[in-house]
């Protein structure tokens, strides 16, 4: 036996489909609001960054200059070379990275947990990438840049510089990295 | 096999190429063994051209193809001889043909009229007699200067322009070869007798359009060519990937199906639990029923795995198989050209090719095209004898020149050997003594190898006469340079009066190496296998102390050792009980470098390691292994060198030390030479004069050890492998903590543009060899030192 109420809503859809009588002056008034709600929405979300945690410090990098995370893989050791930012070499899906310690390179001490939840966070250009540890990369994190904070003073002036705002998480405060600083401190390590 | 993809004309171009390379090693052995029977698959590669030739309307080229299938049906039938003179013409004609098929679509109608004359005057010549063999001697181009970088393939060079001073292969110095000069008159043929007219070399200068057309390269990405049968094997080893990806679904589905009997049994333990209505054997059944679903998916997981581990290690070898080709790509030239040169310098050779089937990596093979040729035009003019010179020494008539390609210890050696005269070791001596290169003293002590190492100095040449050939000394330098950019060396091995044999090695590939994979410090590196005598485990309790140095006993000999976390700067774990030591080959002895165990032996795909980190002493490159775990490359040269240079200096644990406070006190030099006899003269006259000496055996060697060490001057050679001089202080002024270290070059290059060259490569003096006789080195050493310590 056919069901009546489907027959009747496909009815309905039809009717609907072919229904082209132009709206009245409210139901655009409607509509733009409802557009303009959400480009409101959007612009209030225009900074957008990957949230990793080293150690007990909170991170966000910036998320259009993320290559990839990946699971965190031990980084081979480099022969002759002792700089403390310089982590060592990882295979990265294929790719030869170099890996670099965050938390050097800002001017704290830390070591790695290696347990489950770590992850690398892979910066920079395919055939030149520079991967990080980070013990969780539990995601990404949106916000407007009106509500970043200024980076505290004994950030700033730790020398490090690579924190260039605060940005609101659900864990307190994650500090916004300066990449091309970062990217620049970490070219000069391996040279060294 | 599916053609639909190419035009009638490319398929022409296919059959061109192909029957071309035929006709051209067909003729060679005709004339070589005078068999009329050799010359049916010519009439028919002559023919098939002529057929391709019609349908696409290359007239010209069916003119041609005609005439010498006319020529051949009659050498075949013996109607007439086979005689040198009739091979060049054929040899001209097939030279022709090969040329069409480069020939681009559109440029065929000003091919066809750019060469009408000379191939009308051809046929006229192949219809002809041929004239005697004794007035038939072609003339030959000057020898090309052999660059480091030549074009991918003869066969791919289309443009043969004679007016290019850029490299040239073997094919292109053929096709420019001026028309046969026939002295000899063939009866009743007026035209033939008259020298071909000039629309003969055009054939080698087509057409500015017709050039550019041909040669263009296709834009986008780089194809090379890979064998049918390596592109088969990738397909089906791919296939059976997927085949293999599916069977896991079939898997999990069963999976599944255990995970519902798993719920059942939970069922009836509840039932049991509740209501006591199940017995102990329905429970014993279900379970048996699970156990055995479990087994047989374990079983077949386990060949999964198996099979998918093959069918991957296969497919990855079958891949890295794809960058090989045989030797004998780059030998095709050879009899041809050891013909041609032969005849034109009234001599009697032939060429022996042997390991053409020697896998080699294209880009090892293209490197090897110039120097290959050089060699073997070298060989002919200035090793093989003219025919009366053999004949008063009661050689064989025809010389012999071997080719010959094998893989030796992980690297591939290619010998260029002939049964010539041999060079003249005195009169070598007394030309470096003439020339003052190094006193009589020192050359009466060198060794042979470092006698004959002075021909690989550019200028330098011990030929009599300059021929149109060689003899200028121009070209061993450039084969000794391309064979150094491999990371290959080249040596001569000479017998008066029996011959001479140039050998070079390269490595088999740059891409790909067997490597034993160990561990140091916990991580692991692959260390290359052709620069490994073995590897052994031992106790951490057979370690010997003598003079307090580390040594072993292996195999009924005691070797020194080094540990390997030591010399690569990194901390390890020195006390482990069970270690391997691995036996690397050294120039003077057998030296053992300590590694916490052997992992296994591995193809290992190189990477270049990362530009970023500039040069990391004792690692040549990375890979990453099979398992994705990273693993590093070690430069066995150089940790070798470097550990006995350290052992020597007492700077490796264990050695004896020296005080650090007395070393100080005097001025560090480092002289960076390749050659032992200098080196040693260089370290003497230096130590004598009261500096601290060390020493390094090329440009890489020195680059790491000016990375490890601070030196107050550096004395380098220019001409050294790995690394030259002009390198090595490019980098040392590039290099921040570098900069200002004085380089002092000594070379035996003493003309202004080399010293211009080493001096606009940064280096603050340079002296030439002759600075040894008198004070100029050791006062330009002093002098500079001063100049930059005050």
């Amino acid at each position: 036996m056919a069901d009546p109420g489907a027959t009747g809503g496909h009815a309905r859809t039809e009717r609907n489909m072919t229904d082209h009588r132009p709206l009245t002056a409210a139901e655009l008034d409607a509509n733009a609001e409802a557009f303009a709600r959400v480009i409101e929405r959007e612009r209030a979300t225009d900074v957008h960054a990957v949230l990793a945690r080293v150690g007990s410090s909170w991170i966000a990098v910036p998320a259009a200059r993320v290559l990839r995370v990946t699971r965190a893989v031990k980084p081979h050791r480099i022969p002759h070379r002792s700089h403390r930012a310089l982590r060592g070499l990882a295979n990265i899906e294929g790719e030869v990275a170099i890996v670099m310690d965050l938390a050097s390179l800002c001017g704290f001490s830390w070591s790695p947990t290696g347990d489950d939840a770590a992850r690398m966070i892979v910066l920079g250009e395919r055939g030149a990438a520079w991967a990080f540890e980070a013990d969780e990369v539990p995601g990404t994190v949106a916000g407007n840049s009106q509500d970043l904070l200024a980076a505290p003073l004994t950030v700033a002036a730790s020398g490090a510089g690579f924190t260039t705002h605060l940005m609101p998480c659900a864990t307190g405060h994650a500090g916004i990295l300066d990449v091309d600083a970062l990217l620049a401190a970490c070219a000069e390590a391996v040279r060294a | 096999m599916n053609l639909g993809g190419f035009s009638m004309f490319d398929l022409y171009k296919a059959e061109a190429e192909q029957h071309g390379r035929a006709l051209s090693d067909g003729l060679v052995a005709l004339e070589n063994a005078t068999d009329p029977s050799l010359v049916e698959p010519l009439m028919r590669a002559a023919h098939s051209i002529k057929g391709a030739a019609r349908i696409v309307g290359f007239e010209q080229v069916v003119t041609l193809a005609h005439a010498m299938e006319d020529c051949l049906v009659r050498l075949q039938r013996a109607q007439e001889p086979i005689v040198p003179a009739r091979v060049d013409q054929l040899l001209k004609g097939t030279d022709l043909l090969v040329q069409s098929a480069q020939v681009a679509e559109a440029d065929v109608p000003a091919w066809n009229t750019a060469h009408a004359a000379a191939i009308a005057d051809l046929a006229s010549q192949l219809q002809q007699p041929a004239a005697a063999p004794t007035t038939t001697m072609p003339q030959v181009p000057a020898l090309p200067q052999v660059q480091p970088e030549t074009p991918p393939t003869a066969s791919s060079s289309a443009s043969p322009s004679t007016t290019s001073n850029g490299p040239r292969s073997a094919a292109d110095i053929l096709q420019e070869r001026p028309a046969l000069p026939t002295s000899g008159p063939a009866p009743a043929a007026p035209a033939a007798a008259a020298p071909l007219p000039s629309a003969v070399s055009t054939h080698a200068a087509p057409p500015p359009t017709a050039a550019s057309t041909t040669t263009k390269p296709v834009a986008g990405e780089s194809s090379v060519m890979v064998r049918s049968r390596n592109l088969d094997r990738l397909m089906r080893l791919s296939g059976e990937g997927m085949v293999e990806a599916r069977r896991l679904e079939a898997m999990q589905a069963r999976l599944r199906a255990i995970r519902t009997r798993e719920r059942s049994l939970e069922d009836l333990f509840d039932r049991r639990r509740q209501r006591q209505d199940v017995s102990d054997l329905d429970l014993e059944q279900a379970h048996a029923a699970i156990r055995n679903e479990v087994a047989l998916l374990e079983a077949d997981l386990q060949a999964h795995l198996r099979r998918t581990e093959e069918l991957s290690t296969t497919l990855h070898h079958e891949a890295i198989d794809c960058r090989m080709r045989p030797f004998g790509d780059t030998c095709l030239t050879i009899p041809r050209t050891v013909r041609d040169l032969a005849r034109s310098l009234d001599k009697d050779a032939s060429a022996r090719l042997e390991g053409q089937s020697v896998s080699v990596d294209r880009d090892i093979l293209r490197k090897l095209e110039a120097p290959l040729t050089h060699l073997v035009r070298n060989a002919l003019d200035h090793g093989i004898e003219s025919r009366a010179e053999r004949a008063g020494s009661g050689k064989r008539a025809q010389a012999t020149l071997r080719v010959s390609a094998s893989h030796q210890a992980g690297m591939l050696v290619v010998e260029i050997a002939d049964d010539g005269r041999g060079i003249d070791l005195g009169r070598l001596r007394a030309k470096i003594i003439e020339r003052n290169l190094s006193t009589p003293e020192l050359v009466a002590r060198m060794s042979d190898r470092e006698l004959t190492d002075f021909l690989f100095l550019p200028g330098f040449s011990t030929a009599k006469a300059v021929t149109d050939l060689s003899g200028r000394g121009v070209g061993l330098d450039v084969v000794q340079t391309t064979v150094h950019e491999v990371g290959g060396s080249v040596e001569v091995q000479t017998e008066l009066g029996r011959g001479t044999t140039f050998r070079m090695r390269l490595p088999v590939t740059l891409s790909v190496l067997r490597a034993a994979i160990v561990s140091i410090g916990g991580e692991p590196y692959a260390m290359p296998l052709a620069r490994m005598e073995r590897i052994d485990r031992l106790d951490h309790d057979a370690l010997e102390h003598v003079e307090g140095r580390l040594a072993a006993r292996v195999n009924d000999e005691v070797i020194g050792l080094v540990r390997g976390d030591e010399l690569l700067g990194i901390p390890g774990d020195a006390e482990s009980g069970a270690l391997a030591v691995v036996s690397l080959l050294t120039r003077q002895r057998t030296l053992g470098v300590i590694v916490d165990g052997f992992l296994g032996e591995e193809d290992v795909v190189v990477q270049p390691l990362d530009e970023r980190l500039g040069t990391v002493p004792h690692v040549s490159s990375a890979s990453v292994r099979q398992s994705g775990e990273l693993v590093l490359i070690l430069d066995a040269d150089a940790m070798a060198i470097d550990a006995t240079r350290r052992l020597d200096e007492g700077t490796l644990r264990g050695a004896a030390a020296g005080s650090e406070d007395a070393r100080s006190r005097r001025y560090r030099v480092l002289v960076v030479e390749d050659s032992l006899t200098v080196r040693e003269v260089e370290r003497q006259m230096l130590t004598r004069a009261g500096y601290m000496v060390d020493v390094a055996v090329d440009g890489l060697d020195g680059w790491n050890a000016l990375q490890r060490d601070r030196y107050d001057l550096v004395l380098s050679d220019v001409d050294m492998p790995r690394i030259n001089g002009l390198e090595l202080v490019r980098r040392i002024r590039a290099d921040r903590k570098l900069a200002s270290v004085p380089v002092v070059m000594v070379s035996y290059k003493d003309r202004e543009e080399d010293r211009l060259a080493g001096l606009e490569a940064g280096a603050t003096a340079y002296l030439t060899k002759g600075a040894f006789h008198d004070r100029t080195l050791l006062d330009t050493v002093a002098d500079l030192i001063a100049a930059s310590a005050g």
